[in-house]
C-alpha cells in the first residue's frame, strides 16, 4: 500500500511541474501577467511542497500514517483539480473576450469607487451555468459570447457583490443577520404557542438556517447590483426569472438562493431608497403583471419566510454601509451625468423596450463604441 | 447567480476541518514513531518539535469540542451542520453510542493534557475518513452545480 500511495504523490507531483511548465512557457496578456499568474503559480507550489515535505519526512514509508497519507493526497488532489479546472482554464482560455471584459470590469470598479483589484473576467461558463463567482478563485465566469450582449450585465454586479461581500465580511447585513434570526426564533416561539407548530416549525427552522447560509448574501447581492445599475438590474432579473425558472417557480426557494419574489421585492425597495421613482413604477408594473397569473400558486407558509420588514431592514442597513464606504450608486453616477457603464446598461434596456426591432444594431454600435474606447478592434 | 460559490465555501470548510484535523493525527503518530530508534535513524525527519504538539492538540481540542457540542445540541451554526445529509455522518458518528463515548474520553484527554492512545488515534481517523468523504461529494458536486 506504501509504494501505491507514493505512486499517487509521484504522478501528482508530476502533474504539477507540467503545468507549472506550460503556465510558465505562455505569453501572458499584462492583465494576468502578474497577479493572476503570479497567484495561480503560487498555490500550485504550495500544494506542491505539502506533498513533497511528506515525501521528504519518511511519513510514506510507514503502515500507521497509510490512511492520513491517502487523506492528504486527496484534498492536494482536489485542490489540484480545482485550480486547473478554474484558474489554469482562465489562463489558457485569456483572448478577446476576456481582454475586453477586464476593461469593462475595471471602468465598474473605478466608476464605483471599489477599493479592490478588479477579478479576472473569464467566459469559461456557458448558458446553462450562467453568470458564477468565487472569490478564492477570484474569477467571475460568464457564459462564452457573453462579449456581444448587454441585457445580461447586469448581473456581472451581482457577482461583485459576492466579492464584496467577502471583501466587507458580511459587515454590510451584520445586523440584519441578527435582526432575522431574532425575528425566526421568534415565530417558532409564536407557532408552538399557536398549536401550529406541526404545519410551520420544520419549514421556520429551515428558512432560519438557510437565510444565515447563503440568502442573506443572495440579498445583498441583489442589492449591489441594484445599487450600482439601478433599473436595468431589475430588468434583467425579471428577464432570468421568467425565462429560466418560469412564472409558477417565483415562490421556491432554494438551499442558495431565497425566492424570485422575495428578490424582486428587495430589488424594488432599492429602486425605491435610490429614489429612482420612474424606473421603480415601470418595473412594479411589469411586476405586477408577472405576478397576476402566479399568485394563486402561493403556498400558504410563504409569508412566513420573507416579511417586508426584513427586507427593508436589510435595505436600510446595506445602503448606509455602502453611503459610508463611499461606494457610488446608480444614482450619484446618473446626477453627475458621466458617461458609465450602469447608464449604458439602462439606455440598452430603455431602448431593447422601446425601440426592439433597431435593438441589434444600437446593440453592435455600443460595444463597438465601449471597444473604441479601450482601443480594442470592432466585432 | 450561482449554486457554485455557496457549494465551494461549503466544500471549503469541511475540506479545511478534514485537513486541520489529519494534520494534527499526523503530528501526534509522528511524536509516538520518533521514539523508536529503528524509525528515527532511517527517517529523521519524523521528528516534530514541541511547538508542533502543541499546535496539533489545540486544534484536535477545538474540533473534537465542535463534534461534542453537535452531539449534544445540532445548531445550525456548528460547522459540522454541513455534514447532516452524510449517511455515513449520521450512522457511524451521530447515532454511534459507542462512538460517542469513545469521543467523550478522548476530549477529557486532551483536556488534561494527557497523550492520547492508538485507539483514540483510530477513532480520529475514522471521523476523519468521513469528513473526507462528505468533502469529496461537495467537490463532486461542484463539477455539476455552477451556475
Amino acid at each position: 500500500m506504501n509504494n501505491f500511495i507514493k505512486a499517487l504523490y509521484a504522478d501528482l507531483l508530476h502533474r504539477i511541474d507540467v503545468v507549472v511548465a506550460d503556465i510558465k512557457g505562455m505569453m501572458h496578456h499584462q492583465d494576468i501577467k502578474d497577479r493572476f499568474i503570479d497567484d495561480t503559480l503560487s498555490q500550485f507550489s504550495s500544494i506542491r511542497s505539502e506533498l513533497q515535505s511528506a515525501l521528504d519526512s519518511g511519513v510514506l514509508e510507514l503502515d500507521i500514517f497509510s490512511g492520513n497519507n491517502l487523506y492528504r493526497f486527496n484534498r492536494a488532489h482536489r485542490e489540484f483539480k480545482a485550480i486547473h479546472s478554474y484558474r489554469y482554464l482562465a489562463i489558457k482560455n485569456y483572448k478577446d473576450p476576456e481582454i475586453f471584459f477586464y476593461q469593462v470590469i475595471s471602468q465598474i470598479y473605478s466608476e464605483h469607487r471599489i477599493n479592490a483589484l478588479p477579478p479576472i473576467v473569464s467566459t469559461i461558463s456557458n448558458h446553462d451555468y450562467y453568470y458564477w463567482a468565487v472569490p478564492y478563485f477570484e474569477i467571475i465566469a460568464l457564459p462564452s459570447g457573453e462579449e456581444h450582449s448587454l441585457l445580461n450585465l447586469p448581473d456581472m454586479y451581482h457577482e461583485i457583490g459576492h466579492l464584496l461581500h467577502s471583501m466587507f465580511g458580511g459587515k454590510s447585513c451584520e445586523i440584519s443577520a441578527i435582526v432575522v434570526d431574532k425575528y425566526f426564533a421568534k415565530e417558532i416561539v409564536r407557532i408552538i404557542d399557536d398549536g401550529t407548530a406541526m404545519h410551520f416549525q420544520e419549514v421556520l427552522e429551515l428558512a432560519k438556517y438557510l437565510w444565515q447560509e447563503s440568502w442573506l448574501e443572495e440579498f445583498t447581492c441583489d442589492l449591489v447590483g441594484t445599487y450600482m445599475t439601478g433599473a436595468s438590474y431589475a430588468w434583467t432579473n425579471l428577464k432570468l426569472l421568467s425565462t429560466g425558472h418560469g412564472s409558477t417557480k417565483i415562490f421556491e426557494y432554494s438551499q442558495s438562493h431565497p425566492a424570485d419574489e422575495a428578490r424582486m421585492r428587495i430589488i424594488i425597495l432599492m429602486l425605491e431608497k435610490l429614489g429612482l421613482d420612474d424606473d421603480k413604477k415601470k418595473v412594479e408594473a411589469a411586476w405586477q403583471v408577472f405576478l397576476k397569473d402566479t399568485e394563486v400558486f402561493k403556498p400558504n407558509d410563504y409569508s412566513l419566510l420573507y416579511p417586508q420588514k426584513l427586507l427593508q431592514h436589510i435595505v436600510e442597513e446595506f445602503y448606509t454601509f455602502y453611503q459610508n464606504a463611499d461606494l457610488a450608486s446608480h444614482t450619484e453616477l446618473l446626477n453627475k451625468g458621466v458617461s458609465s457603464i450602469s447608464c449604458l446598461l439602462n439606455e440598452a434596456w430603455s431602448t431593447a423596450q422601446s425601440n426592439p426591432s433597431n435593438y441589434f444594431e444600437y446593440e453592435i454600435d455600443s460595444i463597438n463604441q465601449l471597444r473604441a474606447n479601450f482601443r480594442l478592434s470592432r466585432i | 447567480m450561482s449554486d457554485f460559490s455557496l457549494l465551494y465555501k461549503k466544500y471549503n470548510s469541511v475540506s479545511n476541518l478534514t485537513n486541520d484535523l489529519n494534520n494534527s493525527v499526523i503530528t501526534l503518530k509522528r511524536r509516538r514513531v520518533s521514539t523508536i530508534k529503528e524509525y528515527t535513524d532511517k527517517h529523521p525527519k519524523l521528528a516534530v518539535t514541541e511547538d508542533e504538539l502543541t499546535k496539533a492538540n489545540t486544534l484536535l481540542l477545538v474540533i473534537l469540542t465542535l463534534l461534542e457540542n453537535f452531539y449534544k445540541e445540532q445548531d445550525t451554526k456548528n460547522e459540522l451542520y454541513e455534514l447532516m445529509d452524510n449517511a455515513l455522518f449520521q450512522n457511524q458518528i451521530l447515532k454511534n453510542v459507542v462512538f460517542k463515548g469513545e469521543i467523550a474520553n478522548t476530549l477529557a484527554k486532551l483536556k488534561s493534557s494527557k497523550d492520547l492512545s492508538e485507539k483514540d488515534l483510530a477513532n480520529i481517523d475514522k471521523f476523519i475518513s468521513i469528513l473526507d468523504n462528505e468533502a469529496a461529494v461537495l467537490f463532486r458536486k461542484l463539477r455539476t452545480s455552477r451556475g
